[in-house]
């Protein structure tokens, strides 16, 4: 630091900030130093141990101006958390600098999350004076790659697999620019010294020249094209063609797995779907993710929707986030499908030769590039949900970004390893929990392999070396067999527990709650599958309070496959004449074999569920939505869409019949109830919604029971039944009715991509020393 | 007498009575008509090869076969995929007091008929009664005698990386009906167990291919038991590849949705065999041309490993297969 003359014309007032938040890697220093030049003021600003801190001297209106700045005009994607101020003596600095990191930071310093083209570079691809026009990887200090091309930290243009581009003197000139928006920006790159684009044939022939042209002729020849993109690969046809779309089906094995599309325009967006404003401001946002929108007439006259996503209403749709990607609009059509690259069962594709080999076949194209991907990343998926922005899948743009949560006392750092399906793995040290991006279904030795490379990725960039792993204890997890394989103590933390845990970590509860946990399948303490859960508890402990009669699963997951089976189920159930339910179960599953699943259920033990997914599957199946499932949850999914499409208020509807006893809720009534009323030829849509109310008032009834007769804890909502929004609708309405206030899941999802947090969490609390109640939470 | 009697086990006339009428009149062999305590037979040349197994299910009588036919089959299969040519067999029958007359002379003919097919003499014989419930039906044991001439080389050690595993047919037949039987299922496309005799076409093989390095009967546990313990053996890895692994689909869709895998149910009349790679395509092609193992197949092949047993598949993915315990939770949530 230059000493300066004491008296100077700077001298005055000295402040120190140290400011935490998302400043690392989106052009906050650069920010700092033009503010300070705007505001007269010298210093320096350094990235420190995870903060950034800033020193500024000057006068006092000046130093006043640029606080208030800071405090208010900070705009995304940068994010200030917390500003701590400190006086100082002023030093007499003569000019303000950005300063060199300290080198032994590097292990607590935040690693950003990839960000959306920004306006000013999409200006610049599109005009033709300039020397980024049509460069598909232009990137500034606000925008372009960031997770996925770090290998290591600190975050410098050398640890990333940028560093084989070496800077042409034109951008290198632009780089030490402080006035330049790329002043200081990492993944900068032109036509001269960045990546290149290029365009392989089906036959796996490189083609010269003309990627663009060539990329278009594909997509507008109802051709699929794979597309390299920042976290992977998509698969990519005209969102327009009904032909094109049922190609790409066929060639990805994916029947009716709802598939997004893509827009250049936000404008076209609105043309095509309904915005709310948190759905605008979703789109818009840096992390653009896929926005799950209902279609206007427009989209219901010119598009597919029914090869897009057949049966459901509402549509996954998201912004162009790289310069790639927009320039395919100019040629292109105005809305393009963009799915993942990858075979059913594999991680999405991430270098050339994975594409090449693994999408061979499926494809009249590529386009490639020279900048590796150093870790794969899905697109986000959310939803509007209460005028909050609520997440279904966490990854890009939002991985790696920290999520604060309580802690008690000091603890080792741990590692939670997730559940089994739609896994994330999370990173807890001190009240950080880095949670991974959605990893996906660990269901083969290759889906292992990438769990275990992002791990190593992840575990490099935040130098954290977990000491204790929490695991789900589900006896046929690959994740927790693979992860406490040889570990002496690893901490089992059962998956219901999990989920409360994560919905508390994620609204920084402490105290003990009630946790409402409705989801698919998972292992309970008693060994049995749990899904439809009141439990009461905190971090440490918990107890579970009601749940569903469990009820047959057929043919274990064949009965989750094959929804209908598990309508038999409960028609057996519920109906007490067993001839009399044979009938039944036979007029309404005519086409399937009906007697095989009755013989199941009157025959063994076999595995008992006490499940709201299954329970969802089943009527999902009764109502002739969807009998046999081809991907995970779409019963319940189509259920759920049914009331999107309906568009109830939530006072409008009866109810089925239900008791509680014992603390287990029985359903027999409801059940003949909703076949009674398809019988009477009642409709569809009348029946899903009292259904939705039947449960929102099982839940409701729970909690108060749960919750006994003094004390009103806060209510958590997870698992993956709560993504339903008409659900959660009702279900908010009657517990405020009743005086109790819910949390619900926004930064991470409500479903099984919360598991890892959750158990993190649950190890923190367990493991630090100001906790006294270590032991094992089993429910009674 | 129309059902069994406890009496028929007491070694009395009406033991003497049952055997004659019953079992002597069905096996007709001079050394069974001795009545010695013990059967004394020529001896051959080569290696004497000996195999017992005992039948125990339920039902008796099934689609495509019975106990009978079942306990004759199963040790003969054992005998041949060993390599041994099936000369002689013993029989135990365990009646349970009740039993239809009826039913014993069926299964016992049905016994008959598939060890004169089999070409073999059932040389030594004995019958006991249990009371009623301390058996379910009848339960029989068989030992098998066989000879292997020298130079028939067929053990673990033989087996290398880049061999394939070649199986005559499609797998889960026997336990697919089986279970239909047990459940009462009308089945809409009828599903018959696979119970068959294999030495006269493993003869053939042996004699046509000369890679051949191992063979199994994947009987209780499936393929994928049999193909682990070889793995664990061998400490090689077997992959397998899904679509190719033969199934009908009737086969496949009731498994399935008994949330069975047909990769671990029972088969009668399957043979695994691991041969080289240049004889491998010829194999399968010499098989599918016999009738009844026109679904012949290469499912895998051997690679240097660790004991694992790998299964790719119809998407790319590679699961680890394992020996099945207990009863399979679902994972999916
Ligand atoms: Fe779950
Ligand atoms: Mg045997
Ligand atoms: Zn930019
Ligand atoms: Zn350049």
């Amino acid at each position: 630091m230059a000493k300066g003359k004491l008296g100077g014309a700077n001298t005055g007032k000295r402040l120190r900030l140290d400011v935490t938040g998302v400043v690392q890697g989106v052009g906050f220093r650069p920010y700092i130093y033009r503010l300070a030049q705007k505001n007269h003021l010298t210093g320096f600003v350094l990235n420190n141990a995870g903060k950034v801190s800033i020193e500024v001297e000057g006068r006092k209106g000046d130093i006043d101006a640029f606080y208030h700045a800071l405090k208010t005009e900070t705009a995304a994607p940068a994010r200030i958390d917390a500003l701590k101020g400190k006086v100082l003596f002023p030093s007499g600095d003569e000019n303000f600098s950005i300063k060199q990191s300290e080198k032994n930071d590097k292990a607590a310093t935040a690693f950003p999350a990839d960000l959306a083209v920004c306006e000013e570079c999409l200006a610049e691809i599109h005009d033709e004076t300039s020397r980024y026009y049509q460069y598909p990887f232009t990137s500034c200090t606000y925008c372009g790659p960031r997770y996925t091309v770090i290998e290591k930290l600190p975050y410098d243009r050398k640890t990333t697999s940028m560093s084989t581009f070496v800077l042409c003197e034109d951008c290198q000139q632009v780089y030490e620019d402080p006035n330049n928006r790329r002043f200081h920006a990492q993944t900068i790159a032109c036509p001269v010294c960045g990546p290149q684009m290029k365009f392989v044939n089906e036959n796996g022939k490189e083609q010269e020249n003309d990627w663009l042209r060539r990329a278009a002729d594909v997509l507008g020849t109802n051709g699929t094209l794979a597309v390299k993109g920042i976290g992977g690969f998509h698969l990519m046809c005209n969102a327009l063609s009904k032909q094109a779309i049922e190609r790409l089906r066929k060639r990805k094995n994916r029947p009716s797995k709802p598939l997004a599309l893509m827009a250049g325009d936000i404008n076209v967006i609105e043309q095509y779907f309904n915005l709310d404003e948190t759905e605008r401001k979703a789109l818009k946002s840096p992390q653009a993710p896929i926005v799950l929108l209902t279609p206007k007439q427009k989209a219901k006259e010119a598009l597919p929707l029914d090869a897009i996503a057949p049966g459901l209403y509402r549509i996954g749709v998201m912004m162009a986030y790289t310069p790639l990607h927009h320039l395919l609009f100019t040629q292109g059509p105005e809305l393009i499908i963009a799915t993942s690259g990858n075979r059913s069962g594999l991680p999405i594709a991430k270098t050339n030769d994975e594409a090449l080999t693994q999408l061979k076949g499926m494809v009249e194209g590529f386009l490639i590039h020279d900048r590796a991907i150093v870790t794969r990343i899905d697109d986000s998926v959310g939803q509007s949900m209460n005028g909050q922005f609520s997440l279904i899948r966490r990854a890009r743009g939002f991985v790696p970004d920290s999520i604060s949560i309580p802690t008690s006392g000091e603890a080792p750092a741990v590692l939670g390893a997730g559940a089994e399906m739609k896994n994330t793995f999370c990173v807890l040290d001190n009240d950080k929990a880095l949670l991974s991006q959605h990893i996906g279904d660990i269901d083969s030795l290759e889906s292992l392999a990438s769990y275990q490379e992002r791990l190593d990725h992840v575990l490099s960039l935040s130098e954290k070396n977990p000491e204790v792993i929490a695991y789900d204890p589900h006896p046929a997890y690959m994740i927790s067999k693979e992860l406490t394989a040889g570990l002496e103590n690893p901490l089992p933390v059962y998956h219901h527990h999990a989920h409360m845990a994560a919905c508390m970590a994620e609204h920084q509860l402490e105290t003990p709650v009630i946790g409402c946990i409705l989801d698919g399948t998972g292992y309970g303490t008693d060994g049995t599958m749990w899904g439809f859960e009141i439990l009461t508890g905190d971090y440490s402990n918990f107890e579970r309070n009601v749940h569903l009669q469990p009820v047959s699963l057929p043919g274990g997951e064949a009965a989750i496959r094959h929804p209908w089976m598990m309508a038999v189920s409960l028609i057996y159930e519920a109906v007490e004449d067993k001839e009399m339910a044979s009938k039944t179960a036979a007029e309404l599953f005519t086409e399937y074999q009906v007697p095989l699943v009755a013989a199941q259920l009157q025959g063994s033990q076999g595995i008992r569920v006490s499940s709201a997914g299954r329970l969802f599957d089943a009527v999902a199946a009764m109502l002739g939505l969807c009998k046999k499932s081809s991907y995970e949850g779409e019963a319940a999914v189509l259920l759920s869409e049914m009331m999107e499409k309906q568009s109830l208020e939530p006072e409008t509807s009866d109810i089925y019949e239900f008791t509680i006893a014992q603390g287990e809720w029985k359903i027999d009534g409801m059940i003949q109830g909703i076949l009674a009323d398809i019988h009477h030829g009642i409709a569809k849509e009348t029946i899903a919604a009292k259904f939705h109310h039947t449960i929102a008032e099982m839940v409701c009834a729970g909690v108060c029971i749960a919750a006994g007769e003094t004390s009103k804890l806060p209510v958590v909502l997870s698992g993956g039944v709560w993504q339903n929004r008409y659900l959660v609708k009702v279900t908010k309405h009657l517990l405020e009715q009743h005086g109790y206030s819910e949390f619900t899941h926004r930064q991470v999802p409500a479903g099984d991509g919360n598991i890892a947090l959750g158990q993190a969490a649950v190890a923190k609390w367990r493991c630090s020393k100001n906790n006294v109640s270590i032991n094992a939470g089993k429910g009674r | 007498m129309k059902k069994i009697l406890l009496s028929h086990g007491d070694g009395g006339s009406q033991t003497h009575q049952l055997i004659s009428e019953v079992f002597q009149a069905a096996f007709g062999d001079a050394e069974l008509e001795q009545e010695h305590d013990a059967a004394v037979l020529p001896f051959q040349s080569g290696d004497l090869v000996v195999s017992t197994d005992s039948f125990v299910i339920n039902p008796v009588e099934f689609p495509g076969g019975d106990i009978g036919k079942l306990a004759v089959t199963g040790t003969i299969n054992d005998l041949a995929v060993s390599g041994a040519r099936p000369a002689y067999m013993s029989v135990g029958f365990i009646l349970e007091e009740g039993l239809e007359m009826k039913l014993l002379k069926k299964i016992v003919q049905s016994f008959a008929a598939t060890a004169k097919e089999a070409g073999i003499r059932i040389v030594t014989g004995d019958t006991k009664v249990v009371e009623r419930g301390k058996c379910d039906q009848l339960y029989i044991n068989t030992t098998g005698i066989g000879y292997r001439e020298q130079g028939v080389q067929l053990a673990y050690h033989h087996i290398q990386p880049g061999d394939r595993v070649i199986i005559n047919g499609g797998i889960g037949e026997h336990a697919a009906a089986v279970l239909g039987e047990r459940m009462g299922i009308p089945f809409t496309a009828p599903i018959t167990s696979d119970c068959q005799l294999l030495h006269a076409v493993i003869k053939k093989i042996t004699e046509e291919f000369k890679t051949v390095r191992f063979m199994r009967d994947p009987t209780r546990g499936g393929i994928a038991t049999t193909l682990k313990e070889i793995a664990l053996k061998t400490t090689l890895n077997i992959v397998l590849e899904e679509e190719r692994i033969p199934v009908k689909p009737e086969v496949r869709g009731t498994l399935e949705l008994m949330g069975l895998d047909a990769a671990y149910m029972a088969n009668e009349g399957k043979v695994l065999l691991i041969a080289g790679p240049q004889e491998a395509e010829a194999l399968v092609q010499f098989l599918q041309d016999i009738p009844g193992h026109e679904m012949a197949a290469a499912i895998g092949e051997v690679t240097e490993g660790s004991g694992q047993l790998l299964l790719k598949t119809e998407f790319g993915g590679t699961r680890v297969l394992d020996m099945l315990s207990g009863e399979p939770l679902p994972r999916i949530c």
